[in-house]
């Protein structure tokens, strides 16, 4: 055997490995914040958000062999979390998001009511609508990006935020008039 | 409401319920996934010297320092509660005949390098020139010239292209500190003026870079003056005097001054998130961990460092739970003590000679000696044991920097169960140079050094320099032409 054989069967035996585990080491130093904040977005609950970003990081490391461009591991991965809060979403059958603590200062232009009667129709959403709109009004995605993220038709998409907002909007205007009345 | 006040009121709501940090052990586990290899994984780390950065240059004077003490190779035994038996060393084979080329052929001394993946690595000569592969060593770059010839450690590589670099003059006051960034393999270096590092001149000093990303860097520096030994400890101590650190988010473009960095150069990765930095010498046995790229950090004292207060030799990696896991060597030295911080100088430690394996339970506020092992110089590796993670709790030793007069080849060792238990799994041969590091136990890599002082087991000296790669265990080396 010629040493350039050697050499590339050095290569080859090392090969891949040592590149995937910096691949997603890079992958988890860059999305790991925003995954966990979208995950706690998506199911109300900090610890199942801690729970479900680890499964899904897991996943993606088994499946890292399917990933074709690392240029794309972002988006990748991505739709993994999705695939995973939308799993644990549904077994669980949601009626109710419980948010997490209360910022002080963050939106002081609303009151209590009117920011509880937001959250409440925020968590009063199906999954579907619940990611769709977290994906649009928080990681401010194009609706494009939803349905790549997602696998619904654009269109579905555009339904899931219209109906989304309708809902939101109802449970808002619910409370205004309530607050009227009093 | 219009549509826009709506969708304005709910950006607002979703942003305000959005947890703002990352549960430490979420970040704990996610860098256990892959059982991540350590980034710097010499377990002897000759290198980051803040004068040269010549590893070979450190571990010489290491090597001769340990020999002028006349360290006594003895494995003492303790009365800690949570010792475990210390596991019997395992037995050498017999000699195995060289195969190294001879050096005529690699006039090129190597004087650093990292595999930033087995496709990708850069070397650093003698000459200050940087050299690239990109096809596992098959072929290499032209020499291209460092920014500086005078950097602090080495330049760090993201990939082929993307790298990074931090320089500081020895003795002004204040010392500018600056930062070099190339975007095409070091062809071109931009400079970045970081900030300035306190300084007094004359002292020690110490500055570090790391990137986690293309985006997200750290500079660490410090500055030192000799002092006293800490309490209890024998000898001469480096008192802080000043230190500082700055983060970017923008690939280096703009740096931010860190509120409080820790005071050291001698930094470990297990991700690019986790890290952990130990004193420099002396500087008490504190170690930092930071889970976010450097960005916050969390210091814990260290159960046991030995004599010279600082430990050493390090392996720092996340178990698959998340618990953080940092192996070093006690000095075998005259003064220590197996309560941090009492030693008696003059005194044996009941962990001199020993391995101590400590975790964290906290993401390092506090650690715990979880076990110990015999350190592995006796068994042939000598003072320059090189120990490479390959995950957790799985690890290979080696050696290097024979001694002159040697016929022994240095062991190669493997243990599955974080040192508890070492098999013998090859030797390394005749190399004449430091173990660089492995991929597996089969697949590895050194650096020879034209030293004129060691010899083959044959007798032959062995003038050899530059690098080699072996795919059999370590049983030949085949050296790579430049």
């Amino acid at each position: 055997m010629t040493l350039g054989e050697r050499m590339a069967e050095t290569e080859a035996a090392t090969g891949e490995r040592l590149e995937r585990e910096q691949a997603f080491g890079r992958l988890v130093a860059r999305e790991l914040a925003g995954s966990y904040r979208t995950a706690s977005l998506l199911l109300g609950d900090p610890a199942e958000a801690e729970d479900v970003t680890q499964e899904a990081l897991e996943r993606a490391w088994q499946r890292w062999d399917q990933l074709r461009d690392p240029n794309l591991a972002g988006a990748w991965f991505g739709r993994i979390l999705i695939n995973a809060c939308r799993d644990r979403l549904r077994s669980k059958q949601r009626s109710r998001v419980r948010w997490i603590e209360e910022p002080m200062t963050s939106d002081s232009a609303a009151s209590f009511a009117e920011r509880d009667a937001l959250d409440r129709a925020i968590a009063g959403l199906n999954a579907d609508q619940r990611i769709a709109l977290v994906l649009r009004y928080y990681l401010d995605l194009p609706v494009e990006a939803i349905a790549e993220q997602t696998g619904a038709p654009v269109g579905t998409v555009k339904s899931r935020l219209r109906l989304a907002l309708g809902a939101v909007r109802a449970g808002y205007e619910a409370q205004e008039r309530a607050g009227n009345k009093r | 409401m219009n549509d826009e006040m709506l969708e304005g009121l709910v950006r607002a709501r979703l942003r305000a319920n959005a947890p703002h940090d990352v549960p430490e052990r979420l970040v704990l586990r996610a860098t256990a996934i892959p059982q991540a290899r350590v980034r710097n994984r010499r377990w002897w780390q000759p290198g980051r010297s803040a004068a040269s950065g010549n590893r070979f240059a450190v571990a010489g004077i290491a090597l001769v320092a340990v020999l002028a003490l006349g360290v006594v190779l003895a494995i003492s035994g303790s009365d800690r509660p949570n010792d475990v038996a210390a596991p019997a060393l395992p037995t050498l084979p017999a000699v195995t005949g060289p195969s190294l080329p001879p050096g005529a052929a690699h006039p090129t001394r190597v004087n650093d390098g990292a595999w930033v993946t087995p496709a990708t690595a850069w070397l650093v000569d003698d000459s200050y020139n940087l050299r690239i592969t990109t096809d596992g060593g098959l072929t290499w770059s032209e020499p291209r010239p460092l920014p500086h010839d005078d950097l602090r450690g080495s330049p760090q590589f993201l990939d082929g292209s993307n790298g990074v670099a931090v320089w500081a003059p020895q003795e002004t006051n204040p010392l500018p500190v600056v930062v070099y960034i190339t975007h095409d393999g070091g062809t071109t270096w931009s400079s970045v003026n970081v900030g300035t590092l306190p300084s007094q001149a004359g002292n020690a000093n110490s500055l570090t870079v790391h990137f986690s990303d293309l985006a997200h860097g750290i500079v660490l520096g410090g500055d030192y003056l000799a002092g006293p030994a800490p309490s209890g400890h024998a000898g001469a101590g480096l008192q802080k005097q000043a230190c500082a650190g700055w983060s970017t988010a923008d690939g280096g473009a703009t740096w931010t001054p860190l509120a409080d960095p820790p005071c050291s150069d001698r930094d470990w990765w297990a991700s690019p998130l986790v890290g952990i930095v130990l004193p420099i010498s002396a500087g008490g046995p504190v170690a930092s961990v930071t889970l976010d790229g450097g960005l916050s950090w969390r210091s814990g004292t260290l159960p046991d460092v030995g004599v010279d207060d600082a430990p050493f030799s390090v392996v720092f990696t996340v178990r698959a739970d998340g618990t953080p896991r940092l192996a070093y060597r006690v000095d075998r030295g005259t003064a220590s003590s197996s309560a941090p911080g009492s030693a008696t100088p003059g005194s044996p430690s009941s962990a001199a000679g020993m391995v101590i394996v400590a975790e964290s339970h906290d993401g390092g506020a506090t650690w715990q000696e979880a076990y110990r092992f015999p350190d592995l110089e006796p068994t042939g590796l000598g003072p320059s044991t090189t120990v490479t993670a390959l995950g957790p709790d799985h690890w290979i030793a080696t050696g290097g920097v024979p001694e002159p007069t040697t016929t022994t080849p240095v062991p190669i060792l493997e243990t599955a169960d974080g040192g508890r238990t070492w098999t013998q799994v090859g030797t390394l041969g005749a190399i004449a140079g430091v173990s660089w590091g492995w991929f597996d136990r089969l697949h590895g890599m050194a650096l020879g050094q034209d030293n004129s002082g060691c010899a083959l087991p044959s007798g032959t000296p062995c003038h050899v320099s530059g690098l080699f790669l072996t795919n059999d265990g370590g049983q030949t080396w085949h050296g790579v032409p430049f």
